[in-house]
């Protein structure tokens, strides 16, 4: 049996050497710094350097007794679970509607792209500009209706609802983009098959778009979920955390411990590290159960 | 090819050890080569290193000075970073060492995530601008060095130093910095607003009990306007609120806490009432809104008051009726990383002392609004009664938690108290929970 | 014609007009902000149009900061690795999707799992690598580190499974070298997907702050970003100039994703993104 030399075999050789200068990259600037992170997550090292002590898994008992670190985690599971939902619904529906190559659909989905090119700092100032109480357009609209202006993003119960919407209004144009892609891979002749057979739009969205566009719905609600757990740009530039810590989530509060006084990067890179366990658990649970769903489809 | 990939990951992580290892035993980390300083080796000049190491960049004849590169990190970005560019750009022009400073600005957050890691690798630029709310990390890890010796050199007259602010750049006997800008917080309002609601413009509230008077009288809901400013993410007006009774943080060694003391309390009360009398939310936008008629603040906000043609009147923050007035003062000071070469140090100074020239002092507070603390430059603004009462509490403020850096203390204590009052808690109960927690962070 | 009127079509332009508007309107305000005085943007009551114009703002942007090396840098750092990234992700990606190799679903499982990290954790040992490089303030040491990305596996992967399977089956049988296949098959049918991929891994470096701002030293190698973020102060804010910045900054993004549009959307659609 040849199977004991299957690694060398000419087959092998060729996909190891087409992964190489990608593997290569990542190994030396990506996946070194993270084991770095890893070992000093066993440190406690601070952001000087100075010659760390090794105090083992004491960071991570640390972090199951910080209250800070399980509101983080509350308030970005609670981000998680509205925002992902509500982009990938609102691109999916829109892209339906607006896959076909006529003017309006094109125009639309340009506009809908152009906040995925703004930075991050420039939307932090348009928005912080636009939501304060004291100049802005929003309280000014929201006091012609109810009298007085409201503080938007100083208000617990609606800070973290404004992050949301402007996480979503920032990132939809993307997944849009994708799934338009998707939904015009699919043969339109399965669409006119379906009509002469009567089918409504509803049925036909539900019967043969969603069921062939399953492996990009994968993709986008995998990427999406990755990055809205490790939300921090959104928050950063508006809320930093408040109002009362509503608003922080974990990599805020990673940045927070790690980079402000006492700029414990032990203690910060200990929650990392948590917090890439609960995304990789999540994360992998999605992808077994969305591969699973496309193999029973195919 | 599988092998090749090991071979491939092992070989670089040889040559990663092996770099480490061969940078000098007394490595400080797995990754931190602290090679000797490079002295500026990023930059393109020559460098002046034969000149340097035979007569020293220090010698006072006329000598046939070696062009020299000194690299400068600060975090004055926006106007203020407009002049200080000018004033380094002048200096290069015109000093006659042959010096030309490469200044590199970030914002203060990203400076202090680098610097510390740049200093660690022996990358660190020659010499900073550190201001007392950063400094307690640096000074705990022996970053910087001492420079006590400027005000030895020949040609620096300390003398002409307000002794209040030089020792304000001491921590024990470590004098870590030497004084580039002084800034406290002053009591702003709005002439036109004052004159609006019938109150006199040209005479501000004597006492902080008439700041609370007016606060109501000049707070008109339905033109979102408002008489007061008490934000919940910034430490400066709870702690001037707390000066004006008296109390304050903790005692003056730092020791023990006195966030509960009584004086807080009536502090604290006083604020709560403020916070009906202010926005609820607000950043550096809410100041020059011209809907605040009064709010206490820095001196950077004057330059945004004028371009908003607000008109404004500054004087120091009043305490209560029969208190003695308090102030926090915050200096930024020039300090040298302890990785920059002796003679670059010597060449540093050279700047330092152009900076603190009646000259350039002036020039300072006139283009950036922040007082003047050379003795010579003061005089220069007597007759600006504006610019003089910037200065006035200089001679009585003091660090707010200079050993412990105010930020830290701020956001364990002072925020989530705030928070939890204007959501209508207890005041006291506040207050004495918080008062354990800072005696926590005291005690470690 | 009457098509047009069927209530799910007016349903389906009603609400694409909705969201329209709420994405226009934040960029009007951002557009006529750039062209007002600093009293017209922070007033109350605000007002959408400028009561003076002006270009004040713009004239301080290009006084301020070094707008043409700034551009420099960023369209060298930018551009570069888009380019490197999408060709080495393209060759993992179809390796991931069309190579049979041992390890091959660990391997990418892997690489999956690099993107759960945030990029503030790594950045100091990255920084300390890169400085036992010697790599820090170069171009080589911006664009390396950049040049491989994990999305763009992922991306690439999903694309090439897309791809039918039997047109590599015929040229393997007319026994062309693998790499032969992808340079003269594969690659050529996934331009759409590389454009895309080009387009988003470009948005993404040209508008990235920390990363350039920790690895470079000095301002000559400074990236459009960065200038952004000189007129945020503490205490100070300069909203007019800031904006302009912004619309600068994202001025030559749109014009090249106007040129892109037709290799774009419609280009994927010839073999889609099928897992």
């Amino acid at each position: 049996m040849k199977k004991g030399l299957a690694k060398w075999t000419g087959k092998d050789r060729v996909g190891y050497l087409f992964i190489f200068p990608g593997m290569l990259i990542l190994f030396v600037f990506t996946i070194i710094p993270l084991v770095v992170s890893f070992i000093i997550s066993l440190t406690n090292l601070d952001i000087f350097l100075a010659w760390p002590n090794m105090v083992g898994l004491e960071n991570f008992k640390r972090t199951m007794a910080d209250e800070r670190v399980l509101n983080a985690f509350k308030n970005t599971f609670y981000y998680v679970v509205l925002s992902v939902p509500i982009q990938l619904v609102a691109a999916l529906v829109l892209a339906y509607w607006l896959y076909k190559p006529t003017v309006f659909n094109k125009l639309c989905r340009s506009v809908f792209y152009v906040p995925v090119l703004c930075s991050f700092t420039a939307i932090g100032i348009l928005f912080n500009l636009m939501l304060n109480s004291t100049v802005g357009y929003i309280p000014f609209l929201i006091s012609k209706v109810s009298g007085e202006p409201v503080a938007l993003l100083a208000e617990e119960k609606y800070a973290m609802a404004v992050i949301i919407f402007i996480s979503i209004w920032k990132a939809f144009g993307k997944t849009l983009i994708i799934l338009v892609a998707g939904i015009n891979d699919i043969p339109g002749t399965y669409f006119d098959a379906s009509e002469v057979d009567g089918a409504t739009k509803l049925q036909q969205f539900f019967h043969i778009t969603v069921p062939n566009l399953l492996p990009t719905i994968n993709f986008t609600l995998l990427t999406t979920l990755i990055g809205a757990f490790q939300v921090f740009d959104a928050v950063y530039v508006t809320t930093g955390g408040g109002p009362r810590y509503t608003t922080e989530t974990m990599v805020q509060y990673i940045y927070l411990r790690g980079f402000s006084a006492p700029y414990e990067l032990g203690y910060a890179s200990a929650m990392c590290i948590e917090l890439f366990f609960v995304i990789a658990v999540i994360v992998l649970f999605f992808k077994g159960y969305m591969e699973r769903r496309i193999q029973n489809n195919m | 090819m599988k092998k090749w990939k090991k071979f491939a990951a092992l070989g670089l992580a040889g040559i990663m050890v092996f770099s480490l290892s061969a940078c000098g035993g007394g490595s400080d980390t797995q990754e931190a080569a602290p090679a000797p300083a490079p002295a500026a080796d990023e930059t393109d000049a020559a460098d002046g290193a034969p000149a340097e190491e035979t007569d020293g960049g220090s010698a006072q004849e006329a000598k046939e000075y070696e062009p020299v590169t000194l690299t400068f990190w600060n975090g004055f970005t926006s106007t203020d970073g407009e002049v200080l560019q000018q004033i380094v750009d002048d200096f290069n022009a015109s000093n006659e060492w042959n010096i030309t400073i490469e200044m590199d600005v970030m914002p203060w957050d990203t400076f202090n995530e680098k610097l510390p890691a740049a200093i660690a690798a022996g990358d660190a630029p020659d010499f900073v601008l550190c201001s007392s709310g950063y400094y307690v990390p640096y000074v705990e890890a022996g970053s910087f060095v001492d420079v006590s010796e400027f005000y030895d050199l020949p040609g620096v007259d300390k003398n002409d130093f307000d002794p209040n602010v030089v020792d304000l750049l001491y921590y024990d006997d470590l004098c870590v910095g030497i004084p580039m800008q002084m800034v406290s917080h002053y009591f702003y309002w709005d002439k036109d607003l004052y004159a609006e609601a019938g109150l006199d413009p040209e005479s501000p509230p004597e006492t902080w009990e008439q700041v609370i008077e007016y606060a109501q009288i000049l707070t008109d809901k339905s033109k979102n306007q408002y008489g007061f400013l008490v934000p919940a993410n910034n430490n400066v007006t709870a702690q001037y609120a707390m000066y004006a009774h008296g109390g304050g943080y903790m005692n003056e060694e730092e020791t023990q806490a006195l966030f509960n003391s009584e004086a807080n309390l009536a502090a604290f009360e006083d604020l709560r009432t403020l916070y009906d009398y202010s926005p609820k939310d607000s950043d550096d936008n809410t100041y020059i809104s011209g809907q605040l008629a009064q709010f206490i603040n820095g001196p950077w906000i004057i330059n945004g008051l004028r371009e908003n043609e607000i008109n404004f009147g500054v004087a120091a923050v009043p305490p209560c009726e029969g208190n003695d007035p308090g102030a926090a003062v915050i200096p930024v000071g020039f300090s040298i990383p302890k990785t920059t070469s002796e003679e670059h140090k010597e060449l540093v100074y050279k700047f330092v002392q152009y900076w603190n020239t009646e000259e350039i002092c002036t020039r300072w507070t006139k283009e950036c609004g922040t007082p003047a603390y050379l003795i010579s430059a003061q005089k220069n603004f007597a007759d600006d009664p504006l610019t003089s009462a910037l200065s006035e509490p200089l001679a009585y403020g003091h660090i707010e938690c200079k050993i412990h850096g105010v930020n830290p203390i701020a956001s364990e204590t002072l925020y989530p108290a705030l928070g939890e009052i204007f959501a209508d808690a207890d005041i006291k109960e506040t207050l004495d929970k918080y008062n354990d927690v800072m005696q926590g962070i005291l005690d470690k | 014609m009457k098509k047009y009127f069927k209530p799910y079509n007016i349903i389906r332009v009603l609400v694409c007009l909705i969201v329209l508007f709420l994405i226009v309107f934040p960029f009007l305000w951002l557009i006529l902000s750039t062209f007002k005085m600093q009293k017209d943007i922070i007033k109350w009551p605000p007002t959408l149009w400028p009561k003076r114009w002006t270009i004040q703002n713009y004239i301080k942007v290009w006084d301020r900061i070094p707008l043409a090396s700034y551009i420099k840098n960023t369209v060298i750092f930018a551009g570069a690795v888009s380019v490197c990234s999408a060709l080495v992700d393209s060759l993992a990606g179809y390796a991931f999707a069309r190579l049979q190799f041992k390890g091959r679903e660990v391997i990418f499982n892997i690489v999956l799992l690099t993107m759960l990290i945030p990029f503030q954790i790594v950045m100091i040992p990255l920084y300390l690598e890169l400085h036992n490089f010697g790599m820090l303030n170069t171009y080589l040491g911006l664009i390396i580190p950049r040049a491989a990305s994990a999305y763009g596996m992922f991306f690439m992967r999903s694309f090439y499974m897309g791809l039918p399977k039997s047109l590599e089956e015929a040229a393997r049988i007319d026994g062309m070298s693998e790499f032969g296949i992808f340079t003269k098959i594969m690659f050529p049918l996934c331009k759409p997907a590389f454009v895309t991929f080009f387009i988003f891994c470009l948005t993404s470096n040209w508008n990235d702050l920390i990363y350039p701002l920790m690895m470079t030293n000095s301002t000559k190698m400074r990236t459009l970003s960065a200038g952004l973020a000189m007129f945020v102060g503490e205490g100070v804010r300069e909203t007019g100039p800031a904006l302009a910045g912004a619309l600068i900054s994202i001025a030559p993004l749109l014009i090249l994703y106007c040129f892109a549009q037709e290799l774009f959307v419609e280009g994927i659609a010839v073999s889609g993104m099928k897992e």
